[in-house]
């Protein structure tokens, strides 16, 4: 028994520390504190170690960032309340990604930096922030997401839809700002 | 016209083969959702490519602590939980035996201390009215049963009797009288090794030492453990532990 309690801890801390620095950078990206992340994502990998005897054996980063995302949904997003969806109603409305009539530059962002894109990534409320670093970042599906937040696959499509829009307008500014953004691309 | 939310799952790769075709054939004919898919690629893109992966081995070594002291204790409480009535019931025969072994082997021991408390144990057993030393003989000599003592009225005679139980043992108590005062007589059963006293310099058959802050002799018979207690000298004693004792 002790053996068998041994070589299933040695398993779960041999996939959890594959797939930790996903859970860091998510619990990161959606506390926005780093001594607030490091708590939650070593929260979420206690809780999941405790429930590891349930795991289904299918994919171990969507169930144990699903346990990270309900954890910061039940716990720590009252502390550290970012910015929220406006209205239901904003929610449903479909935001195009693309200005219109403009064409996308792919040398548009090459001149932003990792904390640059962070920070935009930050200013995208949270709901839809977390449905884009489910899929973007850390390339959960969307049933997937869809389990991690407790809503429907169809919410999640639109506020991944929604979030990259924001994003995109974010990324702009930034870059506009910095001047990353060529002369007349969006003008 | 297609809805706008299936190019993002397109790109998302989460349409089957057949809408994807719709899709991409809507994309390619329309310039504005063309540009949509672009833009979406090229967010995804940037995201992919910008947000690079945390890496923290302190944190990681924090939560593998948490960890094994996690594991630790669950199979510590696994442990007991399974293993409860096993371990009770370990303990328990540690008891009985301990118990055993106390009764069996270390039952043979006892201390004038030990004798001592007994005494609140004991009864008096009722006398005969009569002061006829015979008679007296008689009551007591069949009192004391099958007790490993002489009752010898030419050397002292019997005050009172008293008798008891204490921890399975049977206590006789005799009190004698002689010129000099009075003397008790134990007789205690089931001991056949007295603790504590030591024996006399001059040697002979009895232990000495004191009980319950009286000069004592003691001696040992047919597992019975003897003590004859007075405020006198020992070899005053030592006359009525003769006449006392077996021969």
């Amino acid at each position: 028994m002790w053996l068998g309690r041994r070589s299933a801890r040695e398993r779960f801390e041999k996939e959890a520390k594959r797939v930790f620095p996903s859970v860091l950078g998510t619990a990161l990206r959606l506390t926005r504190s780093r001594e607030e992340a490091e708590d939650l994502a070593q929260e979420a990998i206690v809780r999941a170690f405790e429930a590891y005897d349930r795991f289904d054996g299918t994919n171990f980063k969507a169930w144990i960032l699903r346990i990270l995302t309900n954890l910061f949904i039940n716990k720590y997003r009252r502390r550290t309340r970012g910015p929220q969806i406006a209205s239901l109603e904003d929610e449903n409305v479909y935001e195009p990604v693309a200005e219109e009539g403009s064409e996308p530059d792919a040398q548009l962002f090459d001149g932003l930096l990792s904390q640059e894109v962070e920070e935009a990534l930050g200013k995208v409320p949270e709901d839809f922030r977390t449905a884009v670093i489910l899929s973007d970042i850390e390339g959960l599906s969307y049933q997937e997401i869809a389990d991690a937040t407790n809503v429907p696959v169809g919410t999640v499509r639109s506020r991944l839809a929604r979030g990259r829009a924001i994003l995109r307008r974010e990324l702009e500014q930034f870059a506009r700002r910095e001047g990353y953004l060529k002369q007349g691309t969006q003008e | 016209m297609i809805d706008r939310l299936d190019i993002h799952a397109w790109v998302d790769g989460e349409l089957d083969s057949d809408r994807q075709k719709i899709v991409s054939q809507a994309v390619e004919a329309d310039p504005a959702l063309t540009a949509e898919y672009h833009a979406i690629v090229l967010t995804k893109t940037v995201l992919r490519s910008k947000c690079a992966t945390e890496q923290s081995a302190e944190s990681w070594n924090a939560c593998r602590e948490r960890i094994r002291r996690l594991d630790q204790d669950i199979r510590i409480q696994q442990f007991v939980g399974r293993y409860a009535w096993g371990i009770c019931g370990v303990f328990l025969a540690i008891l009985l035996v301990g118990a055993w072994v106390n009764r069996t082997l270390g039952s043979g021991l006892i201390r004038p201390g030990e004798v001592a408390s007994m005494a609140s144990t004991l009864m008096p057993v009722a006398q005969p009215r009569t002061t006829e030393p015979d008679k007296m003989h008689q009551w007591a000599v069949g009192t004391i049963g099958d007790a490993p003592m002489n009752l010898n009225p030419g050397v002292c005679q019997v005050r009172s009797i008293s008798t008891g139980y204490c921890d399975g043992r049977r206590i006789i108590r005799v009190v004698l009288r002689d010129a000099k005062g009075d003397v008790s007589v134990w007789v205690v059963s089931g001991a056949s090794t007295i603790d504590g006293f030591r024996p006399l310099p001059t040697g002979g058959e009895f232990l000495y030492g004191r009980m319950n802050g009286l000069p004592s002799l003691a001696w040992t018979d047919n597992g019975y453990a003897l003590f004859v207690a007075g405020d006198r000298d020992f070899e005053s004693l030592r006359a009525i532990a003769l006449a006392t004792k077996v021969r």
